[in-house]
């Protein structure tokens, strides 16, 4: 168990002036990009990485987790305004979100969807906080041979759930594993795959992987599509009364349960990986419509069906770090940037984390319940702001997102090298989108990738290549049992549904 | 042939020309000791790469059809931020960023003077500024 005085020294170490003023930084930064449609956290993640290379490693993180629970907040702004969210998650949001606008509440809505969505986010941070220790010190008690099934349980999971198909799904899996193998093999140490490029003996620079597959081949896609044209949004009326503006405190309690239901649901999938939280804002928002007495009235405007929505795509966020940081294992894409986020700063995830940096991961758990706090308060002022934000035609933005990603790889990832490697990567991005293979599966496979490796290796080593060496790990073999049914339960159901895969 | 079966077939080339050429040329021999060598795991993923592929090229599947003139744009932007990126090199980030910014931004049809402003000239000043002036960090 970790010793008391290091928890309290963690926390400590949040509430200083530099981690708060970056997470309030992040916070803010977030919840404009989240304003604007088609960014998005993930984006903003991938981008602002490279510039947290020189941050101490508490502040870095805490930085791209408030850019990342902020961005959930600002998404619904769009949403609400345009009908067209600013990130996949606030999809659902918009159900309800947009009708209530409508009827000139928009500023009801927002408020609605900011209340719902830190209430989900810090429910689901206190199961975080309450379950992740515990649960290292049973990942702790895995040896390689464990470890190495769990991530092929991952790998499949991912593939089945995000592929697309399985076999779209492999294919990116195994392109982004055998990305992962360029520079020096972690056995004898000669260089593998790296065209004489003495640079890529420490591999690929994540912040070109990152930016050259996630952000730019979007950037360009939308520049390629898009006219400098700002989208039409509802006004916000200057002088309405205050029920039409407010969330009372009697319709905030009458929301309880919905958001428990959405928190609830939101944790559970996000600890899951590969599933994710738009999947969750949907799932909660059926469940919440299919149990409601006037299922009817959702879709008009009912502020159930945004409390839904939002306190589970927010509380996916807190959720995906359990198995980020008790196994090591990303649960989204997200999660996945800030495995190189740790890695930037020679940080392993996983269970050794809470034995050799508690003090960075209580700190870390500050900074996120004081990142809920920041979310509250700065959606609660900026909301009139985010409403003009999603006017501003996001062209502009996009190119300046583009200037931000090569400066952000010319610092971060070696210079001019680091800017044609993140130039080759969006070249990749772009045709694996055009092939239809997911990028998402790529990047977090590529992310895997070493560790992958590394645990193969000591595996083949304690089992000396030998198959029946697996008989005395019943923890394996109880996870490629479980992970065989996954695959035969996942091949009937697509089956069933005569889905081509 | 289908989107689908091309990329099936394409991912199949890819595999061999990996097994059979490039993965045996970039990677070292090595006097084995009882670990795994270290070409043995790249030619096994690029061996699922293709076996992946396989079946994407032997399934079924609707007929896609890919938006070319779309893909042209966001390939002649690709090809403007590539030209972008060469001009840094050589002219500097001050210049060169906002010259890409300003083409962008025309070419995607903005023609207010304000926000070609904002985007063209303020944005890249103000990463300059912020990184170079204020942080002391050398942009190219």
């Amino acid at each position: 168990m970790v010793p008391f005085d290091v928890i309290l020294a963690g926390l400590a170490g949040t509430f200083t002036p530099v981690v708060l003023l970056y997470v309030l930084a992040g916070v803010v930064i977030g919840q404009f990009v989240g304003a604007v449609p088609g960014i998005g956290p993930v984006m903003a993640i991938a981008i602002a990485i490279p510039f947290t290379f020189v941050m101490d490693p508490l502040v870095g993180i805490s930085f791209l987790v408030g850019i990342g629970k902020g961005g959930l907040v600002g998404g619904a702004v769009p949403a609400v305004l345009i009908n067209t969210p600013g990130t996949p998650d606030a999809a659902a949001t918009a159900f309800d979100g947009f009708p209530l606008a409508r009827q000139g509440k928009p500023m009801k809505a927002m408020r609605m969807a900011l209340y719902s969505s830190v209430t989900g986010d810090t429910a689901s941070d206190i199961i975080l906080i309450t379950v992740s220790a515990p649960l290292a010190i049973v990942a702790l008690k895995l040896g390689p041979v464990e470890i190495l099934f769990l991530l092929l349980f991952a790998f499949t999971v991912i593939v089945c759930l995000v592929g697309g198909t399985i076999a779209r799904g492999g294919v990116a899996l195994f392109l982004g594993l055998l990305l992962a193998t360029i520079g020096l093999d972690p056995e004898y140490a000669t260089p593998r795959l790296i065209f004489g490029q003495t640079e890529l003996y420490d591999g690929v620079p994540l912040e070109a992987i990152a930016l050259g597959i996630l952000v730019l081949p979007e950037v360009l896609r939308r520049l390629a599509q898009g006219s400098g044209l700002s989208r039409p949004a509802i006004e916000i009326p200057a002088d309405q009364p205050a029920a039409d503006r407010r969330i009372s405190w009697r319709e905030y309690w009458s929301c309880r349960f919905a958001m428990l239901r959405g928190a609830s649901i939101g944790t559970v999938l996000g600890a899951l990986p590969g599933i994710g939280s738009t999947a969750a804002a949907f799932i909660a928002y059926a469940a919440t419509r299919a149990s409601a007495k006037d299922p009817e009235s959702f879709g008009k405007g009912n502020i159930q069906g945004i409390a839904a929505a939002e306190s589970a795509n927010s509380a996916v966020v807190g959720a995906n770090l359990i198995p980020l940081l008790t196994l090591g294992i990303p649960g989204s894409v997200g999660a996945a940037l800030l495995i190189g986020a740790f890695k930037i700063h020679g940080i392993q995830p996983g269970p050794l984390l809470f034995d050799q940096q508690a003090e960075l991961i209580y700190g870390l758990f500050g900074a996120m319940i004081a990142a809920n706090f920041m979310n509250f308060w700065v959606g609660q002022a900026g909301m009139r702001l985010w409403s003009t934000v999603v006017k501003a035609p996001e062209l502009v933005i996009f190119t300046l997102a583009l200037l931000l990603c090569i400066t952000g790889v010319y610092l971060g990832a070696g210079g001019m090298f680091g800017l044609y490697t993140m130039l080759a990567c969006t070249l990749l991005g772009l045709l694996l989108s055009a092939l239809g293979i997911s990028v998402i599966v790529f990047i977090i496979a590529f992310f895997l990738g070493s560790r992958f490796e590394t645990t193969l290796s000591q595996s083949y080593s304690l089992t000396g290549g030998s198959l029946q060496e697996l008989a005395n790990y019943p923890v394996a073999l109880a996870l490629l049992v479980l992970n065989l049914a996954f695959i035969a339960l996942f091949t009937r159901n697509r089956h069933r549904r005569a889905l081509p895969d | 042939m289908t989107l689908h079966r091309l990329t099936g077939v394409f991912f199949v080339i890819f595999a061999v020309a990996m097994i059979w050429g490039v993965i045996p040329a970039q990677t070292e021999t090595v006097y084995p000791d009882g670990s795994i060598p270290p070409e043995v795991l790249p030619m096994f993923y690029a061996a699922m790469i293709g076996l992946f592929g396989a079946a994407l090229a032997c399934q079924r599947a609707e007929a896609t059809a890919l938006d070319l003139r779309q893909g042209a744009k966001t390939a002649g932007f690709f090809l403007l931020a590539l030209v972008g990126v060469l001009a840094m090199q050589h002219v500097g980030f001050l210049l060169a960023a906002p010259a890409l910014a300003l083409v962008l931004l025309w070419l995607v049809g903005e023609r207010r003077p304000l926000w070609l402003a904002l985007g063209g000239l303020g944005g890249p000043v103000l990463i300059w500024t912020v990184f170079e002036v204020l942080l002391g960090r050398l942009l190219p």
